[in-house]
């Protein structure tokens, strides 16, 4: 187990170094001159010669692998340049609005669970019943409703007319509600399916006939024997959803007015901000890197087939 | 031996016998019509005894076996019969009490011991909780209790194979602990349906010993579910041959093997290779099974039959007790008088 994951960390390095290719790539690629785009947002006029100052002043003029390396040099002490926009720290200004965006995340997540594994489990065992039919039309809902149409008929009628929850910004548990129940609406209906899917496919499994043969109770078959087996393909699917997740929080946290580091990151999107863009390029890598090795993990628990021949093999 | 002239309720009934099953009919309502799957089944399963029921794929055994754990799920459903386990009628039952039968006086060995086992679970896991679910016992207790019964089968270092999944025994060892839970709770009636039928021609052997000595030791009645008459000759003490969901013979393992009366039977036996012989041909039984869903209002082996003749069109076939303990539904038999039957030109 310790060397799966020792292995999996070193996996990490090249994975990061092509990562960092790419963002870096990004403000290369990018149409404009970065010095006049920074002598614009600044005010100052873009003179031939204060361009040309400026681009001596940032190492624009070095060979590109010289600017990569001194990129790269800054990126490893978690100096990601500065905002154009503020002039503050991108490092700073990214770390300070996640922990807003990890919360919404994973509220939404919480939401999504609630909702996906009791109905996911129950369409499966009333197959072709009401709850199976009621599932299936709100998963279609779910995937084609789209987030910001939902967000926003969830604020009219919660926030406006009943005056159950804020309309916006975030605070305590009861700005996160609709906010979490938009982001994970579609993701539970999805993931219900795919339960229910995986559910029936365990059950008509021969050694769920054998645990009924053996007298177990239909609660301890369903939610233990059924269900563990059942939940391996979900995990799988869920490491590629997260990325989902989190790039539908931009639009949630624009609806919201969510202080995240979506909005942020639109923002910065609209102003051109190439420093900020690319630091959220890389950091957001990073997150979904770990995220995947997190799934991994979770899967090595579930799943002692893995676990156990992944250790014989290192 | 059977007497199955006896068709009536639980007062009829030897006290002999531990299983008394009595025109079982399970049903499936499919797209296509209803499958007779099992239709008008009748048997008595004594302690200590093996009862073989052997048959080609689609015969109904596994049905059989199914229907008497109340394991058949919809579309299948038991229609009629009666099925007596120690004087009680199981289809009486709530769902309640037939779970908490099973396991504990009826226990299933099932044909994979590959597919059997819960893949994410330890042995020691699966076995304990069967453990908790019948006596109640949990932790060290269980886990003793655990290892005692792995010993009991024959499995070196049982402690080290309950820390095991599933994945990381072999075959054989997988069917002993099956073998192991099944009879864990000594149950009265044990069904083992194909259970060396996935596993490698030594380790059947071996299994097929050991099982001997194990159903000899607990004193349960044994249900063979097979198609395999090697196995049939190792284990069983009588013989139900079953054929489109019937019985199409019934007997004592010797009288079915030296004095087959049925057609069936007889093409099934033909149809064993033996060694040391010139014969080299392999002898299928001709023809298919038919379909089960229109069964025809004759004898179902008709269009497969050696011996056909025009008289075999008068309907089913019944059940008959040809001589002492020895039955069979063919209405050329049955119209034969005993002392021709016996005689072997068609053998």
């Amino acid at each position: 187990m310790k060397q799966y994951l020792i292995k999996r960390l070193f996996y990490l390095i090249p994975v990061m170094f092509g990562v960092s290719i790419i963002t870096f790539g990004l403000i290369n690629l990018a149409p404009g001159d970065p010095a006049e785009i920074i002598l614009r947002s600044s005010g100052v006029e873009p003179t031939l010669e204060a361009v040309d100052a400026l681009r001596e002043e940032l190492g624009l003029n070095d060979p590109v692998y010289i600017q990569y390396g001194r990129w790269f040099r800054d990126v490893l002490h978690l100096d990601l340049g500065q905002s154009y926009r503020t002039g503050r720290p991108v490092a700073e200004e990214i770390f300070s609005r996640f922990p807003a965006t990890l919360e919404l995340t994973v509220a939404a997540i919480f939401f999504m669970l609630l909702i996906s594994i009791p109905s996911g489990i129950l369409a499966a065992l009333h197959r072709h019943a009401f709850v199976d039919h009621l599932s299936r039309i709100w998963a279609l809902a779910g995937a084609s409703l789209p987030g910001f149409w939902l967000g926003l008929l969830l604020i009219y009628y919660f926030s406006v007319k009943l005056g159950i929850f804020p309309v916006m910004g975030r605070g305590g548990l009861d700005h996160l509600v609709l906010p979490a129940v938009t982001l994970g609406f579609g993701m539970a209906a999805t993931y219900a399916r795919l339960l229910r899917a995986s559910m029936l496919e365990v059950l008509g499994q021969d050694y769920i006939k054998v645990a009924r043969a053996r007298g177990l109770k239909e609660k301890l078959i369903v939610g233990r024997h059924a269900l563990k087996n059942a939940l391996l393909p979900v995990v799988t699917a869920f490491g590629m959803s997260f990325g989902h997740l989190l790039g539908g929080a931009v639009i949630v946290e624009t609806i919201f007015a969510w202080p995240g580091v979506g909005k942020f990151f639109v923002d910065a999107i609209f102003n051109r901000d190439y420093p900020v863009i690319q630091g959220y390029a890389l950091f957001m890598a990073v997150v979904f890197v770990i995220v995947n090795l997190l799934v991994d993990i979770a899967y090595v628990f579930l799943d002692p087939r893995i676990r156990l021949e992944r250790g014989r093999q290192v | 031996m059977v007497d199955l002239s006896q068709t009536g309720g639980a007062d009829t009934i030897s006290s002999k016998t531990i299983l008394n099953v009595r025109n079982l009919c399970t049903y499936f309502y499919t797209r296509q019509g209803v499958v007779k799957a099992v239709n008008g089944v009748s048997f008595d399963v004594k302690p200590g005894r093996t009862l073989a029921i052997v048959g080609e794929s689609g015969s109904g055994k596994t049905v059989t076996a199914l229907s008497l754990l109340g394991l058949i799920d919809p579309p299948g459903k038991i229609v009629s019969g009666e099925i007596y386990l120690d004087g009680r009628n199981l289809l009486g039952l709530s769902r309640e009490e037939l779970r908490r039968l099973r396991g504990k006086d009826m226990a299933l060995v099932f044909q994979d011991p590959m597919t059997s086992l819960n893949p994410v679970f330890t042995i020691g896991t699966q076995i304990t909780e069967t453990l908790t679910c019948h006596m109640g016992i949990a932790g060290a207790e269980a886990k003793i209790k655990a290892i005692e019964m792995l010993k009991r089968v024959g499995l070196p270092h049982p402690e080290k194979i309950i820390k095991r999944y599933p994945f990381q025994l072999s075959g054989g060892q997988r069917q002993r602990v099956m073998i192991a839970l099944a009879l864990s709770m000594n149950p009265r009636v044990l069904i083992a349906d194909e259970p060396t039928t996935a596993l490698d021609v030594t380790v059947q052997a071996q299994i097929l010993y050991e099982m001997r000595q194990l159903i000899k030791d607990c004193r349960a009645g044994v249900i063979l579910i097979t198609h395999d008459l090697g196995v049939v000759a190792e284990l069983a003490d009588e013989v139900a041959v079953m054929y489109a969901g019937s019985i199409v013979e019934y007997g004592d393992v010797y009288e079915i093997f030296d004095n087959p009366l049925h057609p069936y039977t007889r093409a099934l036996l033909k149809s064993i290779p033996r060694l040391g012989t010139k014969d080299e041909v392999l002898r299928p039984v001709q023809g298919q099974p038919p379909s089960l869903i229109d069964l025809p209002g004759r004898c179902a082996f008709l269009p497969r039959c050696e011996h056909g003749a025009g008289g075999c069109r008068a309907g089913v076939p019944p059940l008959e007790e040809i001589i002492p303990g020895h039955a069979v539904a063919c209405h050329r038999v049955i119209a034969a008088k005993p002392e021709e039957v016996t005689l072997r030109e068609l053998a």
